[in-house]
């Protein structure tokens, strides 16, 4: 009877409750038996006298709780009833039957057993309190005299005797046999359940663990071993911070707080100590559950995903950035302080050769000495001009050098640039033409324009012979400043003009000893054309002289890429 | 060019920690008649400054301990002489140096290697 609702309880309470057929089968098995041995002892006895006909309809009644126990809701008033019923109705049969000496007291016994496999401590408590209300009843009732009936004679006795403990001996068996195999249904069915969580926790890689808003472990899935080099079960029961660097531990506490108190996920990423030392970065993702499975205040479901690598790589990241920043910064510090450096001791050489050169404390009676001081001046303005190009092209080469876009004046520019070469031409006897049109609307960093000239002119000049000629040229055409020089000098070889204008590298053999340079003067040339968007052709055959065009968009395109470098 | 320079009362400090440098300062400035102060010392640089109260200064920037630019703020915060035409002379001659100078309270900037020329003409236009 009430042993088939222990199974419906075991299995946990199902969302939709539904009768509990176990006790409607037990109550109508009951209705049916009274209803049965009446006919039988009809049938084999004779037509029973009072005593006998209310046990069996007493019996028969008990149908009723059947159709009671349909309802749900009236479930548990239905199995309370029939076993306040039963308990009774065992009496009766007692004090009819010989008392406390009665062969059906041992179905009394029955009934905090029954309610003991039930496993709720309400039916082993009602149960047992039945019995005993059963027992002192008969005990209370004997010494007024019990009532015999004409079925248990001397000699029936035994036979009823044997039944009756037969029958409750076969009831507890099947009692014991259905809870059992409920039990074994149960437990097939929550390992079954259990497998598949284990296959979750266990496939998903990511560390689970249920824990109380206070930390402490109550679950950890397997991955906690790969993790943290800790079984599931050395974790449980600790409190999660102690698996926690000490410096994140606040950061967490606060995750788990937030979750329950704000009632939804937070997230949280933490070092996690591993025992073999060691940290792995973790980052959890804290669900608040109020599933009244560890007392009803909430628990924190916290999904940790290793998040070493990404740290790692971060880390690795920032600190490669960091020293990038640090060489960019040790980079134009080096410079500046080379330029520095250098134009402190050049000052002196400058500054006094030109007071010399001028004779500004008197005459200098030997005219080698006042040429040499001429040419001291020179040398040190020379000087100067390449620490120029050198750093210019550093900047260039780091991505640093900024042009400085404003209008010129291109045929003011390019005038001020012959005058500034015209010395040197004409020392080397070398003649200078220029073809001028003026540009008008050019933007250009004035500085670059200008170095690009006088080193294009320079560099015409250096590889013209004594007689020859330098022909400077300009033209604006559909927003593009066109600027040619052309000279009928040496001209350079097919080899080397594949090499021109590479940093640091000069035309290589013969002019290497017949002419001084650093060949910067032309890559700078080029870096200052195409930082300006332009774009600079160089036009030589060996003695037939050389031509260098530049075009310059008339207003600078900026150059991503350069940008970006420079970041 | 023979020195031509008619005697000038007016007194130049020259803040420099190059003895070259120094020379052909004080060279200069010599022969065309002013009179000049010398130090290398940026903290030096004011105290001459208060007991000599000079009628230019060539500030060099560059200057063991404090620079220049610390110095001439320190001048131009004082009442008494905030008035003292400060030249930087110097060889922080980068991109955007000018400009650094000229904001930290410099009037004139004067880049290294010197043209004696534009170095003359600079301080004439301050003290004639």
């Amino acid at each position: 009877m009430a042993v088939f609702r222990s199974i419906s309880v075991m299995l946990g309470a199902p969302a939709r409750r539904s009768p509990d057929r176990g006790f409607i089968l037990g109550q109508l098995m009951g209705g049916a038996s009274g209803f049965a041995a009446f006919i039988l002892y009809a049938v084999f006895i004779g037509f029973p006298g009072w005593p006998e006909a209310i046990a069996f309809v007493w019996l028969t009644s008990h149908a009723g709780f059947a159709v009671m126990a349909l309802e749900p809701e009236r479930d548990a008033a239905a199995k309370a009833g029939a076993l306040a019923s039963l308990t009774l109705f065992i009496a009766y049969l007692c004090s009819l039957t010989g008392g406390l000496a009665s062969p059906f007291l041992p179905w009394l016994l029955v009934l905090p057993a029954d309610g003991a496999l039930t496993r709720q401590p309400r039916s082993i408590v009602l149960g047992v309190c039945c019995a005993a209300f059963g027992i002192i009843l008969l005990g209370l009732v004997a010494p007024f005299g019990l009532m015999s009936l004409p079925l248990l004679t001397e000699g029936d006795g035994a036979i009823i005797r044997v039944a009756v403990a037969l029958g409750a001996a076969v009831y507890a068996g099947t009692a014991i046999w259905s809870v059992t195999e409920a039990e074994r249904n149960a437990r097939a069915r929550e390992r079954r359940g259990a497998l598949v969580f284990q296959a979750v926790t266990e496939g998903a890689g990511d560390l689970i663990l249920r824990l109380s808003i206070a930390g402490e472990l109550r679950f950890a899935s397997a991955a906690c071993a790969p993790l943290l080099g800790l079984t599931a079960d050395e974790l449980i029961g600790r409190s999660v911070f102690d698996f926690v660097l000490p410096g994140d531990r606040a950061v967490l506490a606060d995750s788990l707080n937030d979750a329950a108190a704000m009632g939804r996920p937070t997230s949280a990423e933490v070092r996690m100590i591993k025992a073999a030392g060691g940290i792995a970065w973790v980052e959890f993702r804290c669900d608040p559950v109020r599933d009244g499975a560890w007392g009803k205040d909430a628990d924190i479901v916290a999904v940790g995903r290793d998040t070493s690598i990404r740290r790692a790589f971060e880390d690795q990241l920032a600190r490669a950035r960091e020293y990038a920043e640090r060489a960019n910064v040790s980079k134009s510090q080096f410079l500046a302080n080379m330029s520095h450096e250098l134009r402190t001791p050049l000052n002196a050489i400058i500054g006094f050769s030109d007071v010399m050169r001028q004779e500004m404390f008197g005459a200098i009676t030997v005219p080698k000495y006042k040429e040499y001081s001429g040419l001291i001046h020179d040398s040190g303005r020379h000087l100067l001009d390449l620490i120029g190009d050198v750093l210019d092209m550093s900047k260039v080469e780091a991505g640093k050098f900024d042009l400085t876009p404003e209008a010129v004046d291109s045929v003011e520019l390019i005038s001020k640039c012959i005058e500034t070469v015209r010395v040197t031409a004409e020392r080397k006897k070398v003649k200078l033409t220029a073809n001028l049109a003026a540009a008008q609307g050019l933007v250009a960093d004035k500085r670059a324009l200008k170095q690009i000239l006088l080193n294009l002119l320079s560099n015409a000049i250096k590889f013209t012979p004594a007689g020859g000629t330098v022909e400077i040229a300009t033209a604006s055409k559909a927003g593009w400043f066109w600027l040619g020089v052309a000279d009928d000098g040496v001209g350079i070889g097919e080899e080397d003009l594949a090499r021109l204008g590479r940093p640091f590298e000069q035309a290589s053999g013969a002019y290497t000893r017949e002419h001084e340079g650093t060949g910067l003067g032309l890559s700078l040339v080029r870096s200052f054309v195409e930082l300006h968007g332009g774009r600079l052709e160089i036009e030589s055959a060996l003695g037939q002289g050389t031509t260098v065009r530049a075009f310059l968009p008339m207003t600078p395109q900026v150059r991503t890429d350069y940008a970006e470098a420079a970041e | 060019m023979a020195l031509a320079m008619a005697s000038s009362d007016k007194t130049v400090l020259i803040v420099e920690d190059n003895e070259l440098n120094m020379k052909l300062f004080n060279d200069l400035l010599d022969a065309h008649g002013y009179k000049t102060l010398q130090t290398r010392d940026g903290m030096e640089a004011l105290d001459m400054a208060r007991e000599f109260k000079p009628d230019l200064i060539l500030m060099d920037i560059q200057l063991p301990e404090v620079s220049g630019l610390e110095v001439t703020k320190w001048l131009k915060a004082d009442d008494d002489l905030q008035s003292i035409p400060v030249v930087a002379v110097t060889a922080f001659a980068m991109k955007g140096d000018e400009e650094k100078i000229r904001e930290g309270g410099c009037e004139a900037y004067i880049s290294k290697p010197i043209s004696v020329a534009t170095f003359l003409d600079t301080v004439r236009k301050f003290i004639g």
